[in-house]
């Protein structure tokens, strides 16, 4: 059931990772995680929702044993949900010893990214929405949003609530 | 810091903690015995523990430790010679004493330094000494004889503590007498003979590393760094031998280091013969390192053995130890030791994790789905065998992770002690089933539950001397701390003699902070439980040991974090008993399987009080849409479990099962689709990511694979009763 991890691929990736990302797609824009961040990426599985969470915690998944949430992407972003179909896949993300499933359309490619080609989000001012984003980078494909694994997957107390309040 | 010193510097900190938490019981005990007749093994013993400490700090140049513990050591000095008895305020400054050491070796740990500790060490150290110079005033000739036999290294000890008018040259003190026996037992008694093999091995390459240095060491031209390197490895062996109690290697390896000392400062010219000594000295030191890493310490060095002087330590060689006689640490600690093993504890989790795991993947094989409807039987007897394996398994690595209560209990001795000097109570701490064992788990987390429950039996139960008297019981208010295993529960009891729970007082406070409505009329134990509420004490005044109202509730909040419960009783004027029932361990739970629409959950078979299958006819209907389910002549509020969620449709009550959980004082009907059966589930904690889910206490994983999530009854229960 499981896809191949990426770890297996490349088991010497390990030192010059820095700079190298995983890029995923969804509505047509490309996002990338640093790849020190990602442990591994799995398909679909059955999902065990849970009450009481933000609205893009889908629920908790048994990893081998382990009991992990999920996060979808698109809801975090605050885009339209979509149907999981046989392209959704799992990148399962550890941040601070913590991993969290994150759903995603449809998993592209390993990237290297200059750190130097990165540049800062456009507006800082814009409010809280894009405090997860790490900076933009243009690469031939298109921009690449790089996401900051640790913020994106921070839950805030106001999400909490939201989510309470709308179940 | 070079990673040596720091090794040393860890393995001081951990063992001084372990020490100290054995020292402090004993401390307190022996104030409760006749102040004639000391207890001399334990004064002994305390003392040690001081002295251990003081080497390796000076060793490792904590002098704010050396200051503290040297003062501390002496006083117990003069105790143990019967110089002055043992007052209570001398145990009131030891025990401080204690704890500051142990904020100390916290400091050390951080920042590798107690240099932050200067001002409270000294002003505390003053206070001690005031106490030993008293002793000493008290009586003087037999204060003199006791320096007369002070031990060579507490002599030199003294000499950089500064220490008042303990003799500075060491040669003096090597004259006047036998150094002190059994020194090490203590430090001894701590030791694994793997450590005890680690020292040596270690030892062992100093000692190769110091001989190298002097072998190469040219009397012409001689060169400072190999001086050092050689002062450095010896200074090791001394700080190792000390830590390890071996006194006599600790003293000899002083004495090397003392001369290497001198002529790294130019005191003393490099000469054959003096390098000559030196390397006959290592092989003392060689000698005594092989016979005293056996696992118990050899008998001490005769006087001779401990000069500094070069010429001296020639003639170190000369005594041979004579095998040692039965050396007897206290009894107390003696027990066990050799064989037991440290462990760490993460690894102790990760085998409980791996076993969980075994056992849900043990029943993904033998329950797959791909087997149904066909019958192996050979295949039937190899799952049967792996399934009582994984269970075996399963029980010794549970058995693995159980400790005795015993410690936890004996900080409460301490705890007593001081609020009951506080509030000027005479109170006693009965301990018993010290040697009850709990999940390691539960060890960790009952501490503070324990220490608010106990401090407020003292400060609250239990009633003044005067109080007492007058409803003509005895002065001496008693407190029994007891532990045992019932059933899968392991129970905690405090009991107290004092004045007993007040429910008028109780229900008064929880009217006014509208915990209750002034009308209602709830039952003792409903009144009892209402202490844990935060905010809540009764107390008139508040005092800085309780009486704020937080505590308690902490106290609750961890025991339920537990699983555990609380069960309250209370005679007015009789005193009152508290229960804490904590399940034995955390990682399994009793459930009841249930599925609702898709979803399965367990409800922890300790609150289900019995499920029912209910018509529509025994249903009644408030305004508000609370249904209310009778039965025999009781109503309680129905909660739909899919109502958790908000979305889907309810199930009709003809259709489900009714199960009755109670909590507390509460009970609730929650309507399930289906009753699936009786499990024992390992719990998963539901990942600190989600934490704050409500009605959620854990996840368990099931045969299929399928994550099923633990009701959390009381979280049901409150939301319940917030919504009705």
């Amino acid at each position: 059931m499981d896809a191949p991890t990426l770890q297996s691929e490349e088991p010497t990736l390990e030192s010059e990772d820095v700079d190298r990302y995983l890029t995923f797609t969804t509505d047509d824009m490309f996002y990338a995680f640093p790849i020190r961040n990602v442990t591994e990426i799995i398909g679909m599985q059955t999902i065990t929702t849970v009450p009481d969470v933000p609205p893009f915690i889908k629920g908790v998944i048994n990893l081998r044993g382990k009991v992990i949430p999920l996060m979808d992407v698109r809801l975090r972003l605050g885009l339209q949900g979509v149907e999981y179909n046989d392209r959704t896949c799992i990148i399962v993300v550890e941040v601070t010893d913590r991993n969290v499933g994150v759903i995603v359309d449809a998993v592209s490619d390993v990237l290297t990214i200059d750190t130097a080609q990165i540049e800062p989000p456009p507006d800082y001012r814009s409010g809280n929405d894009t405090h997860y984003i790490s900076g933009m980078a243009k690469r031939e494909e298109g921009i690449v949003v790089v996401l900051d694994a640790e913020e994106l997957l921070r839950i805030s107390e106001t999400d909490t609530r939201r989510g309470a309040g709308a179940s | 810091m070079d990673e040596e010193t720091l090794e040393i510097l860890r393995d001081f900190t951990s063992e001084s903690r372990e020490a100290l938490d054995t020292i402090e019981p004993l401390i307190i005990e022996l104030e409760g015995g006749q102040t004639e007749n000391v207890d001399a093994d334990t004064v002994d013993a305390a003392f040690r523990f001081f002295h251990s400490m003081k080497g390796t700090a000076s060793f490792l140049e904590f002098q704010h430790v050396v200051e503290l513990t040297h003062v501390s050591e002496s006083l117990l000095d003069l105790i143990r010679k019967g110089v002055t008895p043992l007052l209570p305020r001398h145990v009131d400054m030891l025990c401080e004493a204690l704890d500051l050491a142990r904020k100390m070796l916290d400091a050390i740990d951080d920042t590798y330094t107690d240099d932050a500790f200067a001002e409270p060490a000294s002003s505390l150290a003053g206070l001690l000494q005031v106490a030993v110079d008293d002793a000493k005033g008290r009586e003087e000739q037999p204060s003199e004889d006791s320096e007369g036999t002070m031990t060579a290294e507490k002599a030199v000890d003294d000499a950089k503590g500064g220490s008042d008018d303990a003799p500075t040259e060491v040669n003096e003190v090597s004259d006047g007498g036998r150094a002190n026996d059994g020194m090490s037992d203590f430090f001894a008694a701590m030791m694994t003979p793997e450590m005890i093999e680690k020292f040596r091995v270690e030892t062992e390459e100093h000692l190769d590393a110091a001989e190298d240095a002097l072998m190469k060491l040219d009397p012409a031209a001689p060169d400072l760094p190999r001086v050092e390197a050689a002062f450095r490895s010896l200074h090791s062996v001394k700080g190792n031998a000390s830590l390890f109690g071996f006194t006599q290697l600790s003293v000899a390896a002083h004495a090397l280091e003392n001369t290497l000392d001198d002529i790294r400062n130019g005191q003393l010219a490099v000469r054959k013969e003096i390098i000559d000594s030196l390397l006959q000295g290592v092989d003392t030191l060689r000698t005594l390192l092989s016979e005293s890493a056996a696992p118990k310490t050899p008998p001490e060095p005769s006087a001779e053995e401990a000069p500094t002087t070069t010429t001296a330590s020639k003639k170190k060689d000369e005594p041979k130890p004579s095998p040692r006689a039965g050396q007897s640490a206290p009894k107390k600690q003696a027990s066990n030791r050799g064989s037991s093993i440290r462990v760490d504890t993460d690894k102790l989790d990760d085998l409980m994790n791996l076993v969980g795991e075994l056992i849900i993947a043990e029943t993904t094989v033998t329950h797959n789905p791909d087997l149904e409807g066909h019958h192996f039987e050979s295949f039937q007897k190899a799952a049967t065998q792996l399934n009582r394996l994984t269970r075996r398994l399963q029980q010794v690595t549970m058995a693995v992770r159980m400790v005795p209560v015993v410690s936890t209990f004996r900080k409460m001795l301490r705890l007593v002690r001081d609020v009951s000097t506080k509030q000027q109570k005479e109170v006693v701490l009965v301990v018993e089933g010290e040697q009850t064992e709990v999940d390691k788990t539960v060890i960790e987390m009952i501490g503070d539950p324990l220490v608010h429950m106990i401090r407020n039996a003292v400060d609250h139960g239990i009633e003044s001397p005067e109080e007492r008297r007058a409803a003509g019981k005895p002065e001496q208010g008693t407190i029994r701390l007891s532990a045992a295993h019932e059933g899968q529960e392991v129970w905690i009891t405090i009991k107290d003699d004092g004045r007993g729970l007040s429910r008028e007082k109780i229900l008064a406070k929880a009217v006014e902070k509208g915990i209750v409505g002034p009308d209602d009329n709830p039952s003792d134990a409903e009144v009892y439980k209402m202490i844990f509420a935060a905010g809540f004490s009764t107390a008139a005044e508040v005092t800085d040991i309780s009486g704020r109202g937080v505590g308690m509730d902490v106290a609750l909040r961890n025991i339920e974090a537990m699983n555990g419960r609380v069960d309250i009783h209370s005679q007015p004027g009789e005193g009152s008993t508290f229960i804490l029932r904590i399940p034995l361990t955390l990682a399994i739970i009793e459930g009841m399987l249930v599925r609702v629409g898709p979803s399965a959950y367990t409800l922890p078979l300790l609150s289900i009080r019995e499920h029912v299958r209910a018509s529509e006819a025994d249903i009644s209907r408030l305004p508000d849409g609370t249904e209310l389910f009778r039965l025999r002549d009781n109503l309680y509020p129905i909660y739909h479990l899919r109502d958790l969620y908000g979305t889907d449709a309810r199930t009709s009550i003809d259709e489900g099962i009714l199960i009755l959980v109670c909590e507390g004082y509460h009970t609730v009907c929650v309507l399930v689709d289906e009753v699936i059966g009786q499990r024992q589930t390992v719990i998963k904690p539901v990942p600190d990511y989600l934490r704050g889910v409500r009605g959620i206490s854990g996840c368990s994983i099931l045969h299929n694979g399928e994550i099923c999530l633990i009701l959390d009854v009381e979280g049901l229960v409150k939301r319940q009763a917030m919504a009705a």
